[in-house]
């Protein structure tokens, strides 16, 4: 059994890059075995699956496959229809940066960019993200043109326990996209769907104002 | 600058001492996503189990049929309280030795009775709602105050143990109410002594625990020559207990492996929940590593309870504390409940930072069917809440700075007879007065520019859980 996934003990920026970027590398882009979610089967193609469900779970709901654009790659993964895409970042993809925390649109700690916009991944089907263009907290944090966000919200700190930091983070990501120089004011009003139990509101604004001074050139205190 | 002995002697080129806006060891893997938390972890082969959780307050399973749900597609294994295996599982985390599960459920959504195991959540609940549940119902106590009434119903099917940190109650146990007292010096005397006295209740409502992420754990058993003979059980998401864990399954902790490190959001909350505990026993029935997590809602449990309190304070012209006579009714919750927070606070000595040694500080503590709560403090040290207010009730009637208030009737560092100011605490009062800009005035002699009322509180025992206290207060 492996075990070395769990640890998450990365002490750099440099690493933590590293590290998101292998995550999502070894996603593969095309199924190559279909397991079936009600006896764990294993099937080489699609069809057997199908023809299994016919023959033995008759009147179930075969899983489907859909194509995920996912931080820029493309993915086919296997997915029960109900499924949101929460469930299946962390379930089909491994990419458990997007937290489970509400799972009732309440929290944003599920938080990620679709096509442009931030939206609560434990409020949408899967099944309705095919062709669309999605972007998790490790596609942003792999990305160097990133670094200065990740690297301010570091040095502010701006996290406690840590578990809705990433949420945080993409919502700031969106921000920054579509307003590269937010007022706090703007900075607090993006966040508003964001919950911190810690409490670490302040820093966020701090640390996004810093971010987009950097990454439009200017200088960092520190 | 100080001359410190030792190696840093007059060092002045400390990498982070004095620096501001460092990066924490952890905060790449918190911000980046790599971090794993117990909910996180999904492993190769994984199975999921889901535990029966009571629709009741307070009820007791005459039986129950597995039939139903074993044949549903998926399901693995259902294991219920009349299995041996979990029969020598004792329940582990707070309270005294007991069944692991059995077939008593004293709050609302309490696991009780069967867990199932199935090849995903969602198979685990239909056979959840495939079994052939024959429930008792039970009345119930969700009203503390009515909960202390003779005439109330039991609220607990199964009574605690002496706490081993509790001092025997002050008398025996009638009905639902465990008493606790806490009396020394002579109050009449101490209020002979009072220029003023003062009298106020306080009802401090329940508060959730509200720990961001869900509790859960996986778990499987490897054998790994480098531990030694014999399997080892590898559990993630018991970050702090997973020893804890390996000693309900006999699994000394070198044999006990976790890689994760993170546990989220947890204030003064240190309870294994079920889930955390119970996997293990279930990767080894079905072979396969098991994950078994709690919902938000399953894990809607008390950082504090409700309590009520009556509060009545003698104290000099300067402000100094001459007796303090403290009554409070505490719900002491379902049973399991931390035994902190109930009638053994007494035990940490309340107001024993204060000068004063007329005191009197008694607590009725109520089971109710209410909730758990799994570690926190009602009483100790000082009371935190009512002794907060008694403070800010002398400042205002005598017209002093809360903080004097609180630094006069602090002892010293050695007893309650030392008289000397506690250097490190006047050097934090002083720090913080200079940081925050402190000037004390009176509640309403003045309002910020737009006519608002504006606040900012000192205690002097501070915890983040008080940042979401609510109080009703009648003075």
């Amino acid at each position: 059994m492996e075990s070395k996934i769990g640890a998450g003990m990365t002490l750099t920026q440099e690493a933590a890059q590293r590290r998101v970027a292998d995550i999502i590398s070894a996603i593969p882009v095309v199924l190559t075995e279909y397991r079936c979610p009600l006896c764990a089967r294993v099937f080489p193609g699609y069809s057997g699956l199908r023809e299994h469900y016919e023959a033995e779970h008759a009147g179930a709901i075969a899983p489907i496959v859909v194509m995920l654009m996912l931080n820029g790659k493309g993915c086919e993964v296997l997915i029960e229809p109900h499924w949101t895409l929460k469930r299946t970042l962390q379930f089909r993809l491994g990419l458990t940066g997007t937290k489970h925390m509400c799972d009732k649109g309440v929290c944003g700690s599920c938080t990620v960019i679709m096509d442009g916009r931030p939206v609560l991944a434990c409020q949408i089907l899967t099944a309705e993200c095919e062709g669309r263009d999605i972007q998790t907290i490790e596609g942003i944090a792999a990305d160097p043109k990133w670094k200065p966000l990740i690297d301010a919200y570091c040095r502010w700190d701006a996290m406690q326990c840590g578990y809705c930091t990433t949420g945080f983070l993409v919502t700031a990501k969106a921000l920054l996209d579509r307003n590269p120089n937010p007022t706090e004011r703007e900075c607090r009003e993006a966040l508003a769907g964001n919950i911190c139990i810690c409490g670490t509101y302040p820093r966020h604004s701090q640390a996004i104002i810093e971010a987009a001074a950097a990454m439009s050139g200017g200088g960092v205190d520190g | 600058m100080a001359d410190l002995a030792g190696a840093n002697g007059q060092r002045e080129d400390f990498r982070v001492v004095g620096k501001h806006n460092l990066p924490g060891k952890l905060s790449y893997a918190l911000a980046t996503g790599i971090a794993k938390f117990g909910i996180d972890y999904v492993v190769p082969g994984m199975a999921h189990a889901k535990f029966l959780r009571s629709p009741y307050a307070n009820a007791r399973i005459r039986s129950v049929g597995t039939a139903r749900a074993r044949a549903v597609p998926g399901v693995l294994d259902i294991v219920t309280w009349e299995d041996e295996d979990v029969k020598k599982l004792g329940a582990g985390g707070f309270g005294p030795p007991a069944a692991y599960i059995d077939d008593t459920a004293d709050m609302e959504n309490a696991e009780v009775g069967v867990v199932v195991i199935a090849e995903n959540e969602d198979i685990c609940e239909e056979a959840l709602r495939a079994l052939d549940v024959d429930w008792e119902i039970l009345p119930h106590v969700v009203d503390v105050l009515k909960g202390r009434q003779d005439a109330a119903p039991i609220a607990r099917q199964r009574q605690d143990a002496p706490s081993m940190f509790a001092p025997p109650p002050s008398q025996p146990k009638r009905g639902n109410v465990s008493y606790a007292a806490t009396v020394q010096g002579d109050l009449a005397q101490g209020f002979k002594e009072a220029d003023h006295i003062v009298e106020y209740t306080l009802k401090l409502p329940a508060f959730l625990s509200g720990m961001p992420n869900p509790p859960a754990s996986v778990a499987w058993w490897e054998s790994d020559p480098y531990h030694g003979e014999g399997p080892d059980l590898h559990i993630e998401g018991a970050v702090q207990r997973r020893e804890n864990v390996g000693m309900m399954y006999g699994v000394p902790p070198e044999k006990t492996v976790q890689t994760g490190l993170f546990q989220g959001g947890r204030y003064c909350d240190w309870g294994l929940r079920k889930s955390q505990e119970i996997t293990p026993l279930l990767a080894k029935r079905v072979g396969r590593p098991v994950r078994c997590s709690n919902t938000r809602e399953e894990t809607f449990d008390f950082l504090m309870n409700e309590r009520y309190m009556y509060l009545k304070v003698g104290f000099t012209n300067e402000g100094l504390i001459t007796a303090v006579d403290d009554f409070s009714i505490a719900d002491n919750g379902a049973y399991g409940s931390s035994s902190f927070g109930a009638a053994n606070d007494q035990g940490y000595g309340p107001y024993y930072t204060l000068k004063c040694k007329n005191i009197s500080q008694r607590m009725d503590v109520v089971d109710t069917n209410r909730g758990k709560m799994y570690l926190s403090g009602q009483h100790c040290p000082f009371n935190w809440d009512s002794g907060t207010m008694a403070i800010y009730l002398i400042a205002e009637k005598l017209g002093l700075d809360p903080i004097d208030v609180a630094k006069l009737n602090l002892h010293g560092p050695d007893s309650q007879d030392d008289t000397r100011p506690v250097p490190s605490f006047e050097a934090c009062m002083e720090a913080g007065r200079e940081l925050m800009g402190w000037q004390w005035h009176r509640s309403g002699e003045r309002t910020l520019p737009d006519g608002r009322r504006h606040g900012a509180s000192f205690r002097y025992q501070i915890c983040p859980r008080h940042a979401f206290s609510g109080y009703e207060c009648k003075l």
